[in-house]
């Protein structure tokens, strides 16, 4: 068996596993220099590290943990305000991760489109708007 | 030497050097910073703390090397051990135990669906089902840490959960692999999930067919919630249930389920993050670790026996199963304090179960092959 015969790979399917490898590597190495950051810089930091360390490892809850905080946690998406702090960069790194599916979707529908295939352009659709909706914290459980 | 550096440049060499490079760097820049502090520190010593953050890397390379190779995801080993031997939060547990999860199975996304091993079609459908239970489920354990007291049974019902599998593992080793699907019901017929794919181990073809979605992507449902509820991931149902339901060849199965537990997951962790219990500094190393150790676990696939992976998770599991049992129960005051003693004995007892277990499958395989 030569490398023609092997069966032709969706350009959907190779669209969205390309995106998903290298968001993710550049999750990974954002989140490899954001704790350089916190740790170069700790008065562009908005938590006191070593205090949230000991926090952490003493079992206390995210609420306490976040007190320390003037005004209490600042929500899921701080780092837009927060960039260049060290935390703002770390959370980034964890909502770039964490919404890379929403990223790879859209490129793969594009590709469902260019196939014809609007039974996935759908299916595919609505797995992207359930991310989008968990993301926006739309449904607040407190 | 220009043909070497051009292979150095080209995937996958190319994404094994950025991230090695970048491990390097970061944690010599983080002991320099530690070693060079003046001056008293409140809280933990950075020094101390830069420890933990490289042995938290560690773990978590080591976790997602098994975690992929098993087709698991890394959140059904990392989970259950904080919660039986730390102290931090449950919630704070579960959260990075999403992220330890999700980051295992993306990374091998993008190998599986090259390798045409992964269908994106199947892991989209799928993760409709799978999606909304782990939304259910991540808000429902965030609803139930503000009841003051739950967190005792949360490690109970973990240990059940975590028990069930094991015994799922030790009876279930030897499923089919290759399924036979004899009748295709219409409405999976419809939605054309089907595509074949280059088997290496054997220098074929495979066209497989489906069967059954409609009360497979309800079971999916059941999964996300548990997955979403415990922190885990679901690949440990995924897998079983592609395989024994869908009638999806197992190698097929596990690819789908890395992929199909990183789409969820990116749905289960955002009640987590919104409500803060997701804290960076905590989750970085962990969410680094998953992707390098998921990425060299994914081309470590092929060349390592995965009943020998199994059988090493079996022991874990058991081993933490007994850790959250015994936790629960003391914090319910129903037993007195179990002390270390006595879980290095239940430790060591668990290493020789899975040198027995290794040795009696060896047995087993050399037996079939003088026979056969």
């Amino acid at each position: 068996m030569n490398e023609n015969e092997r069966p032709l790979i969706p350009k959907s399917q190779l669209i969205f596993g390309a995106f998903v490898h290298w968001i993710t590597i550049a999750s990974c190495i954002l989140s490899l220099f954001a704790p350089v950051v916190m740790l170069l810089a700790p008065k562009a930091t908005l938590m006191n590290q070593n205090l949230l360390f000991g926090a952490i490892f003493s079992g206390e809850t995210p609420k306490e943990i976040w007190a320390r905080l003037p005004g209490g946690f600042p929500g899921g998406h701080f780092y837009l305000n927060n960039i260049l702090t060290g935390d703002g960069l770390g959370q980034f790194a964890i909502a770039l991760g964490c919404s890379v599916s929403v990223w790879a979707l859209i490129a793969a529908i594009i590709m469902f489109i260019k196939e014809k295939n609007y039974l996935f352009v759908g299916i595919s659709l609505f797995v992207m708007l359930l991310t989008v909706f968990a993301m926006s914290g739309f449904v607040n459980i407190e | 030497m220009n043909n070497l550096l051009t292979k150095w440049f080209k995937t996958p060499y190319l994404e094994a050097v950025i991230m090695i490079f970048a491990v390097i760097l970061s944690y010599i820049a983080l002991t320099i910073i530690a070693a060079l502090e003046k001056g008293e520190v409140v809280g933990m010593p950075t020094m101390t703390m830069v420890l933990w953050l490289l042995a938290f890397f560690l773990i978590s390379t080591a976790i997602a090397l098994v975690a992929v190779i098993c087709g698991i995801g890394g959140g059904v080993i990392f989970t259950p051990i904080m919660l039986a031997f730390t102290g931090v939060d449950s919630v704070v547990i579960r959260a990075a135990g999403l992220i330890v999860a999700m980051f295992s199975g993306l990374i091998s996304t993008g190998i599986f669906l090259k390798q045409g091993i992964g269908n994106l079609k199947l892991c989209v459908t799928v993760t409709v089902s799978q999606g909304i239970g782990a939304l259910f489920g991540a808000w429902g354990a965030i609803a139930l840490a503000q009841i003051k007291g739950s967190d005792p049974y949360i490690r109970i019902a973990l240990g059940v959960v975590l028990t069930a599998i094991g015994i799922y593992y030790m009876v279930g080793g030897k499923k089919i692999d290759w399924p036979i699907v004899k009748k295709v019901d219409r409405f999976t017929k419809m939605l054309k999930l089907e595509q074949p794919f280059f088997e290496e181990s054997e220098s074929r073809v495979v066209e497989y067919k489906i069967k059954n979605i409609l009360p497979g992507l309800g079971i999916a449902i059941f999964i996300g919630a548990l997955g979403g509820f415990f922190g885990m991931g679901a690949g440990w149902a995924i897998t079983p249930m592609q395989n024994l339901v869908l009638g999806i060849p197992l190698k097929v199965a596990a690819a789908n389920s890395g992929i199909i537990l990183g789409m969820v997951d990116c749905i289960a962790v955002w009640p987590y993050i919104l409500t803060g219990a997701i804290i960076p500094l905590f989750a970085l190393p962990w969410l680094a670790g998953q992707v390098v150790g998921g990425y060299f676990g994914s081309y470590l696939l092929v060349k390592i026996r995965a009943s020998l992976v199994r059988q090493i998770l079996i022991g874990i599991m058991f081993f933490t199963s007994f850790g959250l049992f015994t936790n629960g129960f003391e914090k319910l005051k129903l037993i007195p304090k179990v002390p270390p003693e006595a879980s290095l004995v239940v430790f060591l007892l668990m290493i020789v179960f899975v040198i027995a277990m290794a040795y009696i499958s060896k047995r087993k395989e050399s037996k079939g092959g003088i026979q056969a």
